[in-house]
């Protein structure tokens, strides 16, 4: 983000403080025999500027807890697994626990003290990685996975559903995520249970490069904060992965051009052209010009138009240093296929595995 | 000052009239409370305006009175002359803040930049054994708050001529009317709540009391419904030849201290009346401004007579007990004259 | 949308004289109370409540309002007032007690009052929500397309009377915006103390109007949301709410030991000035040179030091004076 500051910090609950029972405790796991998979819940996504702007949907902290708390009595139902999760600064997964006391997994939270910026998502996934999840399960929106993945780029994704725009993410019911997970993470399901998502590694001249899961936009517009509100006269050009129709905003527009093949993305100049509808939000429907489009294959680098001040990934803007901005179409994160897995675990007899003390000590 | 007429009103009827009156001369006054529109007011003050001016200018609220009150006040502070109800007196604890420190102290302190033109509307008074928290009166509380002016009618010319002044007047105005002299068909009759009322639109004047009935022996100070009981405990007193002079206070704030001492210093005696709670109210303010300003005038110590300090009760003998009456008022007299 | 240069520069100057008018506010608070701090003594008695650290909420607000739009506000309501552009020398002459004040000195730095620009606040916590609400009433029904702002903090989310107002506009579908500060502390109690849910945003729609979070305390995220949620009221499609994730970086009110807060804290929030990352911002983009930034600092430092000498050289009013203006 643009904001040189750190956005908030929760305030800290002193003990003279009474607040009513939050849980300390849930059932205590074998670290170095356990499964385990990391959580990422965003508290900050789908409460942004664009329930204003358009009719995006609000998912607020309450309900989200709750949707964890279902992802987690989800994960009770295959093999066990315990769960090690970013302490977020809404205190969702706090709020969760509660929600299901006694019907969770084992659950533990890193050391990171959240404020609710992109840098904790980022610095959760990079631990999670290092310290070994078998899985990274997310709660946002398509803004929450990038930063997901800029943090752990190769990793077997499961992201959650609830931000503004879901392109990439899985809208199925969390309790079924949760149990879809928890095969996952004991390695049982098809050869085909992951889909590799084609990313995109955003080059800005800044010390890292970022990374974008959807759409890396080159906007004219400068000086705005941080989340993209799509003027079409604003759009540059796009690179757009994984893209499908049926998906609101920029990706949408590339995939209404044509179908984009497994391991390609499309680049999009805008411009003079041919018109296209163009839904870039909930409840946003406009037009846009398209000068020209081309489907590019993983490996390819496209180097964005001089003069564009900013890049939007999935809708967070990055200013461009410098005169180096391009993006390479690469191969991505690999995001788990609930009903793949489901339906592998049915047809398997859902015998492969067994409940007690030493389930957990299969092999992949 | 009464202008002649045939025409008849109740009291409620005659605030109903004052307020249409003014929303037809001037469209910045509009009226906003619980059950004001179809219903017309639980206590008939706004019957028939929905009617006449339509939902945009009679506009029932939600159970908000902190909520409404304070948009009142907004709104007066920006154009208009909103008209509030708050349903009974005895409700003003939820929102008493935007009552005493908001509606009135924004004139002062701003500097007397900022004027908030706004009647607050409200139901007192018991009788008819609503109980503790449905027959309370209050004005004295109000009325020892600065800042807002406080009228109490106690008939129906008056009423009208009242809510008229209030209405028209820059500063906040509380406007208490006693269920009791209102004339309601499902209140216990009342005579003395119908009375003339001249069609066209008149002021009465804020801050001056009227004199209900001229005597020589003895001030009875009060208002409201109150000064019915004093009017009929003066008849029943003339038959025991003792001239009894009523002074019906009208408005509290500002406190029309002249008259009172206009009439102590007449009649040397001074009974006062109050239906609101004995200790620290309005019987102690009237009773030291005689004190103050026309000691040497009394032949005998101020005497009173008020709600004694308890919450009022539900069963009617124990109501009775406690409220003003006639009886209690023709004994207070008798007991000033032979002290 | 991009963002007009001049709303850019105007935001930083503002908060450029907030903070400087907040500092010698401070300055001179703590002059003549010491060294037994007695709150009765010197120029400025009383309470004060100071918002340094808050200045993004104002300014990123004000570049949407136009002549005759009303603001309420809060006990804490310097940064609101500049920003909105009341009279300087009035405001702090009101806060000095002068004869030449806004009130004439009767109502002191909590209730500062002035008709144009269209402001109020008050010392009671939510007081002027209702009142926002009233003035978006009478906007509607006079048919004029000015707005109301309600600001108010997290503290007052919890009282009855926000619950009241957002209903109330909602229902009624007034030109009412209401702007959370969420500085995290009502007074020395933490928000995860006094709130049973995590963000007040998210309790707009339970009152059927749309609530939207502005994690950082950053002028230009203001700003965004701001331009959109006045225009939809403008536009007559009601009322929103607003929820900015501010600083409070000194104490409750001046005086205050601010123990309840942790040195760690304290200096996450140092380390995080709006004011210098803003600055910062600016100069990196080149929309301000390291020259332009120097003489906004002394253009604004100079008319805070005119206010105060305007307000230290004024009348104190006469004895008397106290009884007038009860009524009008």
């Amino acid at each position: 983000m643009f904001a040189a500051n750190a956005p908030y910090r929760p305030a800290l609950v002193p003990e003279t403080q009474y607040c009513g029972p939050m849980p300390t405790s849930t059932p205590t796991w074998d670290h170095d025999n356990q499964r385990f998979v990391g959580l990422i819940a965003n508290p900050v996504a789908s409460k942004d500027i664009r329930r204003l702007v358009g009719l995006a949907r609000v998912v607020d902290v309450e309900e989200k807890a709750n949707l964890i708390a279902r992802l987690l009595v989800g994960l009770t139902a295959g093999p066990p697994v315990a769960v090690v999760a970013l302490d977020d600064s809404g205190g969702m997964v706090k709020r969760a626990l509660r929600l299901a006391r006694g019907k969770t997994p084992p659950v533990e939270f890193l050391p990171i003290e959240a404020d609710a910026s992109e840098r904790d998502t980022h610095d959760a996934a990079a631990m999670l990685r290092a310290m070994g999840a078998r899985a990274l399960v997310t709660v946002g929106g398509d803004g929450t996975i990038r930063s997901a993945v800029e943090g752990w780029p190769d990793a077997r994704l499961v992201p959650l559903a609830a931000g503004t725009n879901n392109a990439v993410a899985i809208v199925h019911e969390p309790t079924m995520v949760g149990y879809a997970t928890s095969l996952a993470a004991a390695g049982l399901v098809p050869d085909d249970a992951y889909d590799q998502l084609t990313t995109m590694v955003v080059q800005t001249g800044a010390a890292e490069p970022s990374t974008a899961v959807v759409d890396a936009v080159g906007v004219r517009t400068h000086w705005t904060g941080a989340l993209a509100l799509w003027e079409p006269d604003d759009l540059v050009e796009a690179v757009v992965a994984n893209a499908r129709p049926e998906a609101v905003g920029i990706a949408s527009i590339a995939a209404a051009l044509g179908p984009i093949p497994p391991r390609h993305a499309r680049y999009i100049r805008f411009g003079p052209g041919r018109r296209v509808r163009a839904i870039f939000g909930p409840g946003l429907v406009g037009e846009i010009s398209v000068a020209e489009h081309h489907t590019i294959a993983e490996g390819t680098r496209i180097h964005l138009a001089s003069g564009t001040r900013v890049v939007a990934l999935d809708g967070e803007r990055r200013l461009i240093r410098g005169d180096e901005a391009y993006v390479d179409v690469a191969a991505g994160a690999f995001l788990l296929s609930v009903s793949k897995t489901l339906a592998f675990n049915s047809k398997t007899g859902g015998t492969n595995w067994s409940f007690g003390p030493n389930a957990g000590d299969l092999e992949e | 000052m009464t202008t002649m007429t045939e025409r008849k009103l109740t009291t409620q009827k005659a605030i109903a009239e004052a307020i249409a009156q003014e929303m037809e001369r001037d469209d910045t006054v509009f009226a906003l409370g619980e059950d004001i529109g179809v219903y017309g007011g639980i206590f008939g003050a706004t019957e028939g305006l929905l009617g006449q001016f339509g939902a945009d200018r009679i506009m029932d609220t939600p159970i908000s009175e902190t909520g409404f009150i304070g948009a009142a006040i907004g709104a007066a502070t920006n154009g208009l002359r909103p008209i509030a109800e708050l349903m009974f007196v005895d409700f003003f604890g939820v929102c008493m803040d935007q009552i005493y420190n908001n509606m009135a102290k924004i004139h002062y302190f701003s500097g007397g930049n900022v004027k908030v033109p706004m009647v607050l509307m409200t139901a007192a008074g018991g009788g008819y054994s609503d109980a503790g928290q449905h027959s309370q009166t209050l004005w004295g509380t109000f009325a020892h708050l600065p800042g807002m002016k406080v009228v109490v009618p106690s008939n129906p010319y008056d009423a009208k001529g009242l809510m008229i002044s209030a209405i028209r007047d820059d500063n906040p105005v509380l406007y208490i009317f006693h269920k009791g002299v209102l004339g309601l068909g499902w209140m216990t009759n009342n005579p003395r709540a119908t009375g003339p009322v001249p069609e066209e639109a008149y002021t009465v004047p804020i801050g001056k009391a009227a004199v209900a009935r001229e005597g020589t022996d003895v001030t009875i100070a009060t208002i409201s419904l109150s000064v019915h009981r004093a009017l009929d405990a003066a008849e029943q007193l003339e038959s025991d030849g003792i001239s009894a002079e009523v002074l019906d206070l009208r408005s509290l704030v500002p406190l029309d201290r002249e008259a009172i001492l206009d009439s102590v210093r007449k009649t040397h005696r001074l009974l006062v009346v109050d239906e609101d709670y004995q200790s620290f109210g309005m019987t102690g303010e009237v009773i030291t401004t005689a004190v103050e300003g026309a000691f040497d005038y009394l032949d005998a110590p101020p005497a009173r007579i008020a709600i004694p300090d308890v919450p009022i009760p539900y069963a009617r003998v124990l109501e009775q007990f406690v409220l003003p009456n006639a009886d209690k008022i023709v004994a207070g007299v008798k007991s000033l004259l032979t002290a | 949308m991009e963002i007009p240069q001049d709303h850019l520069v105007d935001m930083y100057s503002t908060m450029v004289k907030i903070r400087y008018f907040e500092e010698r506010i401070r300055e001179i608070y703590f002059a003549d109370k010491l060294p037994a701090f007695d709150i009765a003594a010197g120029e400025v008695p009383g309470e004060m409540h100071l918002a340094a650290g808050q200045e993004p909420v104002a300014v990123g607000t004000m570049p949407h309002l136009k002549a005759g739009d009303a603001i309420t506000a809060t006990h804490r309501p310097h940064h609101v007032a500049i920003a909105q552009g009341l009279d300087l020398k009035q405001m702090t002459a009101e806060i000095f007690g002068k004869a030449t004040g806004l009130g004439r000195g009767k109502g002191g730095h909590m209730h500062l009052f002035s008709t144009e620009p269209n402001f109020g606040c008050s010392g009671i916590i939510a007081e002027g929500m209702p009142v926002a609400v009233g003035a978006a009433l009478a906007f509607k029904k006079l048919g004029k397309d000015n707005v109301a702002i309600s600001f108010f903090g997290e503290g007052a989310a919890n009282q009855g009377a926000f619950h009241e107002s957002l209903n109330l506009a909602a229902l009624w579908n007034l030109p009412v915006v209401f702007i959370c500060e969420d500085n995290a502390y009502a007074i020395s109690v933490p928000k995860a103390a006094s709130t049973a849910i995590a963000d007040n945003s998210d309790r707009a729609s339970a009152y059927g109007m749309p609530g939207v979070l502005v994690p950082e305390n950053d002028p230009v995220a203001v700003y965004e949301v701001a331009r959109e949620a006045i225009a939809r009221a403008r536009a007559g499609d009601g009322p929103s709410l607003i929820e900015v994730k501010t600083d409070r970086l000194w104490g409750h009110f001046e005086g205050d030991a601010d123990a309840y807060r942790t040195d760690e804290y304290k200096e996450s929030m140092g380390g995080r000035d709006a004011l210098v990352a803003y600055e910062g911002r600016l100069l990196e983009e080149g929309v301000l040179t390291a020259a332009d930034r120097d003489a906004v600092i002394k253009k604004m430092h100079g008319e805070v030091d005119e206010a105060i000498d305007f307000a230290r050289n004024s009348p104190d009013p006469a004895p008397e004076d106290a009884l007038l203006h009860v009524f009008a």
